[in-house]
This record gives C-alpha cells, structure tokens and sequence, in this order.
C-alpha cells in the first residue's frame, strides 16, 4: 500500500534525507553513533528492568550462584537417589515382619529400627520416601497445569465486557467458597472412597484443592499484564486472543509459575503426610512417610525421628530451592528511605 | 557578599549493585547563599537527585558518602541521625516529586503539616498547631483550607498536594528550602502556579532553594544560578543568563539546543541558545509541505460529533446509575494524508480516550469515525483486520511498549506476520525498518532489555511502520523520554514524515513539543474541542481563553522572557498569621 | 464504614451457608453410616423395621431422596437443631449438645496460641525488616523456614519428645496428654494449675506456626513500607528513624496484613486438629475426624457450619480492622 505523498527515490527525498543527516544535525548523530549496544552505561532504570524482567541466563547464574540453591540441589539429588536405589539395599522389606525384634533400636540389620508390629522403619521409610515424592512431583504439575490455565484464561476474559467479567466474577467466588470450608474435611471425606480404586487418585485429589490459591495469584498477574502496552499494542495489530495468551503473557508468568510449581511440590508433600497421618490419606497396605509416623512412641523415639528427619529433609530442600528461585528473579534491593 | 548557606565540597556517592559499583555522584562541589535559587540540571542518571538527599542526610545505609557537606557551618557528616532530625523540617526543608506517593495516606494533610509543626516546637499545643496548619494551607491558595486540613490525601488533587507539601516545607521557615522535581508529576497550568508558589515562599522567607529538574524552561522562570549535570559529574556552572545565552561546554550547548521551543516564531531572534537543534527539525517540516494544498488531499481520518460517556454506578450488589462521566462530549476533526495533528491537553481532557475510540475500529458510542473513508461502524471482520495495518499506534512508556520476552526482530515482525507477510519479504522489511529509524540491523536479535529508553522508542515506531501504514498514532511518544533523546526522535518522527508522507496523529500535553513537528492542532478540555487550526495560528494567536490561558503556562526557555511573567502568589497575611477576613487567595 | 462492613457480612453469610448445604450433600451422599445394620458390622440380623425407624429417627435412610434429606436438615437448622450423630457407634446424641461441650475446649486451646503467636509474628517481622541482613534476621528468618517446612505432627512430636526427655532428666515435665486429670478435685488449685499447665505445650505449638507464618508476611509489608517514599518525607521533616517507622510505617504495614487475618481462623483449626488428637483434648478436631471416620453425616455437616461461621466471624473482623487503618477504604 505505497502512499502517493511517499518520496522515496525521487530528488526532493535525498535532499530532505540531508536535513535528518548525523552530520548535519548532531542532536541525531548523538543517539545514532553508539559504539556498542551492550557496552553503553546502563542507566539506573534499565538496570532495574533487567533485574526484574529475569532473562533465561540472568535468573539461572543467580540462582547457582546462591548457596541455599546449591544445598537444597545436592540433599533433594540424594534423597532422589536414596529412594530409586534403596530397594537394593533393603534387609527387611517394607512389609516384612521381624516380630522378635519388635520395637527395638537402631541395629546393624535394622537401620533404624524396628516398630511395635515388627517393621523395619528403614524399609518403611525408603518406601513412604519414594510414595511421597511421586505425589508430590505429580500434584505439583497437575496443580500448575490447572492454575495456569484457569487463571490465565479468567485473567484475561475479565476485562472483555459484560460476559467476561461476570465468568470471572463466578470463579473468583468459587475460589472463595472452596477457602471458607477448610480443604482438610473435604480431602477427609473423599479420600477414602478414592483410594480404593488406587493411591494414585491422591494426586488428583489434593491438586483438586490446590490449584486455586495459585490460580488467584496467576489471575491477578494476568489482568496487570493485560494492562501493559504490549498486550495493548498486539490487540491493535490485531493478535488472536489466544495467540496473545500463549505469546505474550505466557512467558512473561513462567517464571512465577515455575517457582510456584516448585513450592508446590513440597506443599503437596505436606498436605499428603498430615492426611495421611490421621488416617485418611495413604490407606494400608500402602506406605507414605505420613503412614510411617503414625506408628510413633514418645518412649522410642527411633520410630518417628528417622522418618521426620527424611521429611523434613526432602521438603527443606525444595522449599530452598524454591525460594533461591524467588530471589533470582526478584531480587528486591529493599532500597531503604529510612 | 550573602553569608553562603549550603557549601558542598568533592561530594562522591557510589551504590553497591549486581553489576559493581554504581557511580552516582562524583566530585561535586557548589554553594548557595541567602536568598539564591540555585537549578541543578541534568537528564535522568545524572546524579541530581542523589546529590540533594545527600545534603538531607536521606541516603540509604548501603551507600558510601565522601567529601564534605556544610549547612550553616555545621558539617552534616559529624551530626548523627538525632542531630540531623533537628535540622530537618527546621532549617533545611524539602519538596519531592510525586505528592500522592509522598503524604501518608493514612492521615489528614492538617495533621501531617501540624506535625512538623510540633516536632521542632514541642511547646505549641496541638490546637495551635492545627491552626496554623490552616493558616499555611490558606497561605499556599488552598480554598475552603479549615474543610481541607481534615481530609485525606487522597482526596486532594495533583496540584493542591504539591501546595500541601510546600505548606509543610514553609511552616518552620527553613534557610534551605530543596525542591526535586516538584512540577514534574503535574500539568502544565498547575505546573505553572506551583511554580510562581515556590518562587513567592522562596522571595519570602529570604530563604537559598536549590531546584532539580529537567526541564530548562522551568530553570529559566526560577533560578538565579545553574549547575548543570551529566553522568553523576558536574559540567559547568555559572549565572542563569550565562548559561542560557552564552553557554561554555559542548554538552550544555546540546542540551539547550535539543529544548523545544514554544515560542518558535519568536526564538528567532533571542540571544538565548535554547531551542536551536529542534528549530531546524521544525524548518525541515516546514520546507517539506507537501504542493497540494489541505482541502484537496484525500482524508486519512475523519471524526464526527465523538461521544463517549462512562455511567457512574454505585452500589455493590445492586448497581444503579448515579451520573455520568463525559470523557469525549461531541469532538469533530479530521486528518488528510502526509498531516501531522496534534491533539493537546491537560490530564483527563479525553483525549487518551479519544485514541482508543480510534483504535478499537468498531461503532463508537455516538458519532462517526472512517478511516481512509471507510466507517468502521460498518466493517466486515475481514476489512477489520485490514484495516489493522493501516492504522498503528505508539506508546508513551517505552518500557512497557514492548514485549520484554521477544527479541527487536520478533516484535517488528508481529504485525507483518498477522497480516500474512512472506518470510523473505519480512526479513527485508525489518532490516530496512531498523536502518530508517536509525537502529543497527544487525541488533535484530536482540531483546528490549539491552536498549535504551530512546533506542525502545524507535523500536515502537519500527513496529508501527512495519506494514505502511496510513496513520500513525502517538500517545505521548517522548514524554518519558530525556530531552535530548526526545529531540532525536522528534528528529526521527519529522524526517518519517516528509519522506514516507505517512500522516500523525500525535497526542500530547506538551505544547511545545507539538509546535515542532504538527501542522494543525486542536486544543481538547474536558471532552471537547475548544480550537482547532494551523499551528502557527493558534499558537501565535489563540483565540480561545483556554488555549491563551495554555499557551501563558507553559514555561519558556529565556530568562529575560520568563523574568518578565513573574509576580507573587503566595499570600503574605494568611502565612504571618493574620487573620484576614478577606482570605484573599492567590492564583 | 458500616455500610462497608455489612455488605461484605452479608457476602460471607450467604457463602457459609452455600458452603455448609454442599458439605452436607457432600457428606449425606459419599457416608454410608447404615452400613452399620449389616454385616461386617452387624453380628445379627435386624428387623427392617427396626431398621427403618434407626435410619430415619437420624435421618439417614438412603431410600429417603437425598433432597428431602436435606430439606429435613435445613428445616432444622432453621430452628437450631442440627440433628444426631449418626455414627457407626450407633450413638444419638444431639450434634447441637456436642458442639456446645466441644467449642469451649477448642477455643480455649486455639485462642491463646494463635494470639501470642499473631503478635509475636508482627514484631518478629517488622524488626527482621528493619534490621535486614543482621544476626538477629537471619536467625529468625531461618528458623520461620525450618518451621513452616515442617508438618504439624511433627513439631508436636519434636515438643513432646524434648518434654519427655526434660522429664527423665530432670523428673519435672509438663503433661502431655489429657487437658485435665480426672484424679484431681474439680476446682481445686491443683487442677487448674494443671490444667494450665497442659495447656503450655499446646499454645506453643500453635503460636510457632503462627508467629512462623506473620513473620515472614511482616516482612515483605514492612520492606516494603521502608521504601515508601512517604517514609521519606517522615524523615525530611525531622523525624528519627525509630519515631517515622512506628508513627507512619507500622500502621501502613498493618494494612495489607489485615487480609491475612481472615484466612488466620482455617489455617488455625486445621492445626488445632493434630494438636488435639496429639495431646488427646476432646475438641471440636477431634470430633471431626472421628465423625468422619463413622460416617457421621450430621456430626459432619455441624463441624463445617462451625469452621463456616468462624471464618465469617474471622473475615468480617478483618474487614472492620482494614477500614479502621485504611481511610480510602471507607
């Protein structure tokens, strides 16, 4: 679509190309002879953008780079290791009984003991380990695939008129109604139906209950981003709705989305183990780390102290990892005025 | 000789960052003495902000301080936090930049001025304090100030917090008063009356005040010495007439050169050197109107009679309307091909919502709008989406205008790629775009992190480009910009215009910006259009009392011009504390 | 303000009802307490008229439509009797009764802890702010994190276990389970002292979460504030630190806290629960998890209406306490 009133190529053009020439107009030349880009003295602003606007590299070399990353990496790999290894280096299976030795301590054969039914807490404990990881890591994603996309999709329809805001107006009051009824009861009455058909139903179960706070979250980071230029900007070019969602606001929200999926992991881990410890999570003959501590006695205190140690292990070094990630990304100076 | 007030000596300031040490100030050195206006200048990063809560003692922990500050004689890196409490708010007051972020939010503004009052004289009762709070509020021209001391801040307007806050500065009578871009976050009129405030309290108390800001128009209209700034360094200091007329350093020289002019038909003659760069790019859009006179070219965009009414709806469950808000009351213009039109006016005078009205291309509320002679009320989805590439849009914030996540390359491809361009046709067109708006082709790769604030710009207008476009509109395009980086996308913007022929439409609350670089421009307040003409015409000869009243605001660049304009607002008996029954109130 | 406040009130009453009818459809159609009349349960056979008149005297027949149920049960919710237990005990007891002996004993433990521990956290969090990067932050900082990465029975278990181990140490220990020694005279001084004193362990367990959790909300409120620019203009008055901070930035930092406290009452029953069942106290918890257990459709449903009401309570005081702070609210 050439404009009549366009002069490219004509004599009026080369002579009007001289007034907006650098070296006639050295206002020009100013911004255009920058010798190197990435050379140039980043002003204050955009060294604050590129801090928090997180580029791939950026993020990961800081999150390397912190300490409390690097511990909470190296414990997850062993635990990680420990449970897909441990079954070769079993004793006593999980389910063995050794009731001689029942409720006795930390001996050569039983590495952390044995409880009141005669069970090797070692064995129990590597078993409950890998149970509990698998639910955590599967919660985790399906929470983050069902947050995202509700949130994103509710996020953005709210500001597309009357219809938009009202589906967004629905969901936002479910989300409220599943946070006045404390999720542990509703968990507490589905549970057991679910679990007779297999322990794996947990997982759906808890991202059942899971997904909403993040949805929220995700929902309010969408309707500011939907706000930003560029999101304008591709509705006037004329963008695909869902282009514009996976395109641009998308990828602006990984990295939230990958630290909530990471905290997520060791939320589920804990839901899992306090359901399951009052019975209603993990059913027999199934073992979780939850299952394991049950069988606690105050007077042996190797019935629970291992087991709580391996949990508390496991979920200290995602939630340190987790929050390496948050500071990666958002370092908050915390600038003080005071 | 004045007694010298505040003497600053080798003042170094460094922050410790990811990316090593940020220099932030550098060995600067200055003094004010009684009763002397002093303007620091520079654009952003240069280090003026930093150097003034330097002088406060307001620095965060993290920074390092060297070198020697001296108030009153009193060496303020001896003093400790208690010390320097006494003499802030006392001796040495300061006005900041944004008002609503400044006040608590959470206490009225009389409490907020009594409390300086009563921190350094604990004596006065809170009553007394109280009441001089109105007193002060009635001083800085505040009507109704006994009903406005009780409310929030929130509940005041832009320019009545800046008074607040100048009233709190005021109220002890400090020999020091430090303003950080107190106008910045305002409009132009009320820009105007803060500044004539600041200058009368200044006249008042005899107290030394040292200005920062961008803006040399301000400088002009206040200060009697200049101190100009670049990159945490001191370039050059001297007498404001000085610099104005017979600047020494070639940055100052560019500086002012780069600062657009309102009076341009006037400048001609001035001794002052301010304005000379952006001369030229008006001269060139002058020299390239196009043969055809305006009535016979065909018309880009055509606006008529435009409403749009926002309901105001309260209640929560039930919502019923309880008014309406006019933000565009029945607005008419249109725009012919290779025309640049600006549209002015001050914040919330519609004409942001008169842009989106544009760009959504669907039936507006009441009205007609055609693009290219097509009314959009009537298009297909299929025209609709044509149409998208005849008419782009640039965005005021360059940081926000473009996608952090996409390479430069990427984003000025988006719009082509909606369009159904080839892949070969979209590589030659992004090269040739990034050379016209005078980027490197070879940074396509890269992402809008790694450039400027200028550099960002230029990828925005790129992007618009992208399709040749009928229309291009501007919201705003160099208001976040400094001034010499705006004066080189003027440039850009100017020289687009008469090569391409492409026609603007180009929304701005800065008249001098638009005196540059439009040919026509229509003056907007509160929905609709109060004039609208050739821009020689309405700015040599408004005919309307709000483009006069506009036009007298804005500040000009010559000190000799600026001095002449100046008088005194502040209102002498309500700050002495009488009490006069005629509350004669300034402007 | 008023208006405000009991727009959202009435917002929350309808969403607690919702939430009790759903949990108590929920509860009458996933529980099968009948299951008590036939075997395994049941050694003998039972007459089915005896059967019918069990099931409907608690009016839990599953031949009864499930909304006719229902509708039963909101009829008498309406004039405040929330039926039997329906448990596989086969006890009858009014779900009301239980309630009212069950809710003093829960609050009483809750209560305590969960104050201690809220204002412990909003100090705690605020000095880490100020102080960043000091001794004292980091160490607070860090053990808020070792907590919250820990599941409540396992502090208990951590707290039980150091008692236990003080008690072979020293004789001396706090008592661990049942909140009152049914050997001990009513009223006496040695049973309320006892009764104090089991109620140590507990409260410390609660206030740990909480000032765990306050803590760390605390500070991202507070480091926020701290870089304010009203702050600033504090202090360029002539303020010192320590007076701009409690004057202008702790009434601001508050302000963003107040949405917390509203979800503060969910996060406490949950952990009331462990500490009951751990420390054997017959509260509300306890009952919850036993009435699911049994298949206690109406005990079910009356710990869900009680969790309801706590939260309406618990929000709308959270909504009045942010229209107080916050005057643009209003």
């Amino acid at each position: 679509m050439t404009n009549p009133s366009d002069m490219r190529g004509t004599d009026e053009a080369a002579q009007l190309q001289a007034h907006s020439d650098p070296a006639e107009n050295p206002v020009i030349a100013s911004v255009l002879n920058d010798p190197s880009l990435s050379e140039r003295d980043v002003s204050q602003a955009d060294a604050r953008a590129i801090e928090s606007m997180g580029r791939g590299e950026l993020l990961r070399r800081r999150f390397l780079r912190s300490r409390s990353a690097q511990v909470g990496m190296v414990v997850f790999a062993l635990l990680v290791l420990m449970a897909i290894f441990a079954p070769m280096l079993y004793q006593y299976g999980p389910f063995e009984r050794d009731l001689r030795n029942a409720l006795s301590g930390p001996s050569a054969y039983h590495w952390f003991g044995v409880n009141e039914r005669g069970l090797d807490i070692f064995a129990r404990t590597m078993q409950g380990l890998r149970i509990s990881l698998v639910i955590g890591l599967g919660t985790a994603v399906l929470t983050s695939f069902l947050s995202v996309v509700v949130g994103i999709v509710a996020g953005y329809v709210s500001s597309k008129g009357r219809w938009g805001a009202l589906a967004d107006g629905a969901l936002v009051n479910l989300i409220n109604l599943f946070l006045v009824i404390p999720s542990l009861l509703l968990l507490m009455l589905f549970s057991p139906v679910l679990q007779q058909r297999s322990w794996l139903w947990m997982i759906p179960l808890l991202a059942l209950f899971a997904w909403m706070l993040t949805a929220r979250v995700l929902r309010a980071m969408t309707q500011q981003l939907v706000r930003t230029e560029y999101v304008e900007a591709a509705k006037f070019m004329g963008v695909h709705p869902v282009v514009t969602m996976t395109r641009h606001i998308l990828p602006n929200i990984a990295s939230w989305i990958i630290i909530d999926t990471t905290l997520g992991v060791s939320g589920a881990i804990l839901g899992e183990t306090g359901l399951s410890f009052i019975g209603f999570g993990i059913q027999y003959p199934q073992v979780s780390l939850g299952t394991v501590l049950q069988d606690y006695n105050i007077s042996a205190p190797y019935t629970w102290i291992p087991p709580a140690a391996v949990l508390a292990a496991l979920v200290i070094s995602i939630n340190l990892m987790g929050e390496a990630l948050r500071d990666a990304l958002d370092p908050t100076s915390g600038a003080s005025r005071l | 000789m004045s007694d010298t007030i505040l003497s600053v000596r080798d003042l170094t300031v460094t922050f410790p960052s990811e990316h090593g040490i940020v220099r932030a100030v550098q060995n600067l050195s200055y003094e004010v003495h009684k009763g002397e206006a002093l303007a620091i200048v520079g654009e952003s990063g240069s280090g003026k902000s930093v150097s003034s809560l330097a002088v406060m003692g307001l620095l965060p922990a993290t920074a390092s301080i060297s070198g020697e500050i001296e108030l009153m004689g009193r060496k303020i890196f001896t003093l400790d936090d208690a010390q320097l409490s006494e003499l802030r708010g006392n001796t040495i007051s300061m006005v900041f930049q944004d008002p609503l972020s400044a006040l608590t939010p959470v206490y009225r503004v009389g409490d907020q001025i009594a409390e300086v009052v009563r921190i350094h004289h604990p004596e006065r009762s809170a009553a007394a304090a109280q009441a001089r709070a109105v007193e002060l509020l009635e001083a800085v021209g505040i009507p109704e100030p006994g009903r406005r001391a009780k409310q929030y801040p929130h509940e005041f307007s832009g320019g009545m917090r800046q008074r607040a806050m100048i009233a709190m500065a005021i109220a002890n009578e400090p020999e020091l008063i430090i303003a950080d871009e107190p106008t910045t976050a305002l409009d132009v009129t009320i820009q105007a009356q803060v500044m004539e405030l600041l200058k009368s309290a200044q006249e008042l108390l005899g107290a030394a005040t040292v200005l920062i800001t961008h803006d040399m128009g301000v400088v002009a209209g206040f200060a009697d010495r200049v101190l100009v700034m670049k990159d945490s360094r001191m370039v050059e200091t001297g007498e404001v007439d000085e610099i104005f007329y017979r600047p020494r350093e070639t940055y100052t020289r560019d500086l002012l050169s780069a600062v657009p002019r309102v009076d341009l038909a006037e400048s001609e003659g001035t001794a002052s050197v301010a304005g000379a760069a952006l001369r030229k790019v008006a001269e060139a859009v002058e020299a390239a109107e196009p043969a055809i006179p305006r009535e016979e070219r065909p018309a880009v965009l055509e606006v008529e009679d435009l409403h749009r009414v926002y309901p105001i709806t309260k209640g929560a469950l039930v919502r019923r309307k309880v008014g309406e808000q006019r933000a565009v009351d029945g607005i008419s213009f249109d725009i012919r091909e290779g025309e640049c039109v600006a549209l002015v006016g001050e914040s919330g005078c519609g004409k942001t919502t008169t842009l989106m009205e544009i760009m959504q291309l669907r039936t507006p509320q009441q009205g007609v709008i055609r693009i290219g002679g097509k009314e959009t009320g009537s298009l297909t989805r299929k025209e609709r989406q044509a149409l998208r590439s005849d008419v782009t849009i640039v965005f005021q914030d360059p940081m926000a205008a473009l996608d952090p996540r996409m390479p430069i390359g990427d984003i000025i491809r988006e719009p082509m790629r909606v369009q159904g361009y080839s892949a070969e046709r979209m590589a030659e067109r992004v090269e040739w775009l990034l050379k016209t708006v005078g980027l490197l082709p070879e940074h396509a790769a890269r992402y809008p992190t790694e450039f400027s604030g200028g550099q960002r710009q230029r990828v925005g207008v790129a992007r618009a480009l992208a399709c040749d476009p009928k229309l291009i509109v501007l919201d705003e395009p160099t208001s976040a910009l400094d001034v010499t980086v705006q004066a080189g996308v003027l440039a850009m913007l100017a020289d687009l215009k008469t090569r391409l022929g492409v026609s603007f439409l180009f929304v701005s609350h800065d008249l001098s910006v638009v005196r540059h670089i439009s040919d026509r421009i229509a003056v907007m307040r509160r929905g609709r259009i109060v004039e609208i003409g050739a821009t020689e015409d309405v700015f040599s000869d408004p005919q309307h009392e709000y483009s006069k009243e506009l036009l007298a605001a804005v500040p000009i660049p010559d000190p000799v011009i600026a001095r002449s304009r100046r008088r005194m607002v502040l209102d002498r008996a309500a700050f002495e504390g009488d009490a006069s029954e005629d509350g004669s109130t300034a402007a | 303000m008023i208006r405000f406040v009991s727009l959202r009130l009435l917002t929350y009453v309808i969403l607690a009802f919702v939430a009790t009818s759903f949990a108590y459809l929920l509860a009458a159609s996933l529980m099968h307490p009948e299951e008590v009349l036939y075997p395994p349960i049941a050694t003998e056979p039972i007459p089915p008229a005896t059967a019918q008149m069990y099931l409907d005297v608690r009016n839990v027949n599953p031949d009864t439509p499930l909304f006719e149920r229902y509708a039963t049960w909101l009829g008498g919710l309406i004039r405040g009797d929330l039926g039997v237990t329906t448990g596989t005990n086969k006890s009858m007891v009014p779900v009301v009764q239980e309630l009212a002996t069950r809710i003093p004993i829960s609050l009483r433990l809750v209560v305590l802890g969960t104050v201690l521990g809220t204002v412990l956290g909003v100090l705690v969090g605020m000095v880490s702010a100020v102080r960043r990067n000091s001794l004292g932050d980091r160490a607070f900082t860090f053990l808020a994190f070792v907590l919250l990465s820990l599941p409540t029975p396992v502090v208990i278990l951590v707290v039980q276990q150091t008692n236990q181990g003080v008690m072979d140490l020293t004789g001396w220990g706090l008592p661990a389970i049942n909140p009152i020694n049914p050997l001990l005279e009513p009223g006496s001084w040695e049973s309320i002292s006892y009764q104090i004193k089991a109620l140590v362990m507990p409260t410390i367990v609660l206030a740990l979460f909480a000032a765990a959790s306050y803590s760390r909300y605390m500070k991202v409120t507070t480091l926020d504030v701290l870089g304010s620019d009203y702050l600033r203009t504090a202090r360029a008055k002539g303020l010192t630190r320590g007076r701009a901070m409690t004057k202008h930035g702790l009434r601001m930092a508050l302000i963003p806290m107040g949405q917390y406290f509203a979800f503060a009452v969910g996060a406490a029953f949950t952990g009331s629960l462990f500490v009951e069942l751990m420390f054997n106290w017959q509260g509300i918890g306890r009952f919850a998890v036993s009435s699911i257990g049994m298949a206690d459709v109406n005990g079910t449903a009356g710990v869900v209406l009680y969790t309801a009401i706590l939260t309406l309570l618990s929000a709308t005081f959270a909504d009045f306490l942010q229209g107080v702070l916050d005057p643009r609210i209003r």
